[in-house]
């Protein structure tokens, strides 16, 4: 399933401003509407006319969207979202999480056990919701079946399916269970031992009673690439190993290709530790972010991936998706800035067998245009590069 | 007797609202007007919320900030903007400062920029001050040179500038934020170059300075944090042991005794026992009540129900103590 130098994305596409407003119930604009045409004949979206026709006839009436068609305009996202990778040349596709609030709160909000708190800021001006644990969680019901469902029967290409780390819910929530409370007066030693306790005890549960059955909900429909997200895993570095074990916990003899995506870290910090995560086949991690922009292959010529060494010397060989698109900046990377970047992986990776090549994170802060236009850039870096491999 | 003043230092929690407008103006659904006049709106609300909790230093919230270093980067030609870097042990990110350059503050951009965030009034009373300290600035740049050279550097040529700014629109006390200095390992030179640095800001400055460690042991730096050149050191008590503070301290103390990284309320009662406790142990000349971390990682209804505690706290403490 992960052949050499395979095309895939991570997660998140920004949703078009007119599945942002049927979402909220309200009637599209003409620029919407013209974005949903042009953006359908671009991608090659079959029968996008008739999403154009339900956004033009609620345009006119003027009236808010049913429930019915606030769904089928989110299922025309989804299609638009598979075939804005597809047709930007991608090997193995995804939605972009069309279907989906977004990743941590789509998750909070089909498990029980999660009250939400209000908006926090994650950088610049991006926040998220965060919700507190308040008491056992568990899984209302399956919560990516119906997406699966539906990209299996549009997609034309291999779909992944990414899903959010048992670790990474844990890390975006607070956790108001009685057995987090702490008194500051308490001795330090004690208070430490006791949230340790409680922390491991909230990853745990949540990877044995809320990822883990929404991943074997998946696997009976078919599902057998899934990518467990895992965005916070170096926040306290030494849970790192309790991030492991509530990775393994969650896919301790499933059959599929379960892979974890890592971004925005000091990846040093997950090393050796990492190394006991077993049951993870591919890391997909982001490097772009801090390489520079020159041409060039080597550690000088690219000083963002020298941690790659350690991904390739991981005990039980696993792949790298090689992260080659900065998803903050508008910089749009030539193919030749990608081909450097995987020839320099190839490089120290000995040959490309056991490379996948992606973007350093899911695409959503990006514009569709600039999200398009990197990743087509980053499909033709990889034929560069195989052209320079000989492949 | 030790005076007993309360502060909420960092950046505070922007409004539901002004998440909703900075959104929608970025995707171009909304002017930055309507970002301004919520974020005045949000600055009046805290400004209110801390004269009706009782604290003693009015902060502006920081509302426009993007992080800590970002007021200063957009003022310093020889400072840009790096890769998206974890802040500490959060789920916060911040731009890594890049010293590319000359680091000399343009003091005008710098004022204006404060002027934004003060608003027309400024915060009215004691005002509050806020900026990176130096070894933390030091240790999360990218430097052009070593990392303890860039220490009287950052001092001399931005953040004592910085600081007269910050004076000369208002500020009676000025916390500078040091969370590197209790997270990362200080060697000996650090110590000396970062004394020399925070001489190079606080000399003859005017106003009251704060250096703050935070999200991590101040215990076991008691003895240094104790001799540095400022009124008053703070440390965490969410990762500091009360009982290793014992005195002397010739400096004042800054209890963090609020959790600004959880959303659970901590009682009055619970921070008037810890204070007590302090007070006991370590008889600081002014024992100032405050947040560990900022208080920005919270949703800002939490936040705020944290601001009326820690007023109330201090209310409480200054009764019992009859000052």
């Amino acid at each position: 399933m992960l052949t050499p130098l395979l095309t895939h994305e991570i997660g998140s596409l920004a949703k078009p401003g007119w599945r942002v407003k049927a979402a909220a119930g309200r009637p599209c604009d003409e620029a919407d509407i013209q974005a949903a045409a042009s953006w359908g004949e671009r991608l090659g979206v079959s029968d996008y006319h008739e999403l154009v026709e339900l956004l033009r006839r609620t345009e006119r009436s003027g009236d808010p969207l049913t429930a019915a068609e606030r769904a089928e305009v989110r299922n025309w996202s989804s299609r638009y979202g598979l075939r804005f990778f597809s047709s930007a040349g991608l090997d193995v596709i995804y939605d972009g999480e069309q279907q989906r609030s977004e990743m941590y709160a789509w998750a909070a909000a089909h498990a029980t056990g999660f009250e939400f708190r209000g908006s926090v800021r994650s950088f610049d001006n991006k926040y998220y919701s965060k919700a507190a644990v308040t008491g056992p969680v568990g899984l209302r019901a399956p919560f990516h079946n119906d997406e699966y469902r539906l990209l299996r029967r549009v997609a034309d290409k291999p779909v992944k399916v990414p899903v959010t780390g048992p670790y990474t819910l844990a890390a975006w929530s607070f956790d108001e269970r009685p057995a987090a409370a702490v008194d500051l007066g308490e001795p330090l030693a004690g208070r430490r031992a006791r949230s340790r306790e409680a922390r491991r005890e909230l990853v745990l549960d949540i990877a044995v009673n809320l990822v883990r059955p929404n991943l074997e909900a998946l696997l009976g429909l078919g599902a057998r690439l899934i990518q467990i997200d895992e965005p916070a895993g170096s926040t306290v570095p030494a849970e790192i190993a309790l991030m492991a074990e509530a990775f393994d916990a969650c896919v301790h003899g499933l059959d599929a290709t379960f892979t974890t995506h890592l971004c925005f870290s000091d990846y040093d910090l997950f090393f050796p530790t990492i190394g006991r995560m077993t049951g993870c086949r591919q890391y997909t991690v982001g490097f772009a972010n801090y390489d520079s922009t020159e041409l060039g292959v080597g550690d000088a010529a690219r000083p963002g991936y020298r941690i790659i060494k350690r991904f390739r010397d991981l005990p039980a060989a696993p792949h790298l998706g090689l992260g080659v698109l900065d998803i903050h900046r508008d910089f749009i990377e030539p193919p030749e800035l990608v081909r450097d970047r995987i020839l320099h992986a190839v490089e120290v990776f000995g040959g490309p067998e056991r490379l996948q090549v992606v973007p350093d994170c899911g695409l959503r802060t990006r514009t569709w245009e600039v999200a398009y236009q990197k990743l087509v850039n980053m499909v033709a870096g990889v034929e560069l590069a195989k052209d320079a491999l000989g492949a | 007797m030790t005076e007993i003043a309360c502060y909420v230092h960092g950046s505070f929690p922007r409004s539901e609202e002004l998440v909703a407008a900075t959104r929608d103006a970025d995707r171009g659904r909304r002017p930055a007007s309507a970002v301004a006049a919520q974020r005045d709106l949000d600055r009046a609300g805290f400004l209110a919320l801390q004269a009706e909790a009782g604290l003693d230093y009015q902060s502006s919230g920081w509302l426009s900030w993007a992080d800590l270093f970002r007021p200063l980067i957009e003022a310093c030609p020889g400072l840009a903007t790096g890769p998206l870097t974890r802040w500490f042990d959060t789920n916060t990110f911040f731009r890594a400062p890049i010293a590319a350059g000359p680091l000399e503050l343009d003091r005008a951009a710098f004022a204006a920029r404060l002027a934004g965030d003060l608003g027309p009034a400024g915060t009215g009373g004691n005002q509050l001050g806020l900026l990176p300290g130096p070894y933390t600035f030091s240790r999360l740049a990218e430097p052009d040179t070593d990392r303890d050279a860039l220490m009287p550097r950052l001092a001399r040529e931005l953040l004592r500038p910085a600081a007269e700014e910050l004076r000369d629109a208002g500020a009676t006390l000025l916390h500078l934020q040091e969370p590197a200095l209790v997270t990362r390992p200080v060697g000996m030179d650090s110590w000396r170059h970062l004394d020399a640095a925070l001489r190079l800001i606080t000399d003859d400055l005017g106003v009251r300075v704060v250096v703050h460690g935070y999200y991590g042991d101040a215990g076991p730096l008691v003895t240094r944090l104790r001799e540095l050149p400022v009124d008053a050191v703070g440390v965490d008590l969410t990762e500091t042991d009360v009982d290793s503070l014992r005195g002397p301290w010739p400096v004042g103390l800054l209890a963090g005794c609020l959790d600004g990284r959880s959303s659970r309320l901590e009682s009055a009662a619970a921070t008037v026992a810890l204070a007590r406790r302090i007070l006991e142990i370590a008889q600081p000349p002014v024992l100032f009540l405050s947040s560990g971390g900022d208080l920005e990682l919270l949703p800002r209804t939490v936040a705020e129900q944290k601001v009326r505690v820690l007023g109330a706290a201090a209310r409480q403490l200054r009764e019992e103590l009859g000052c």
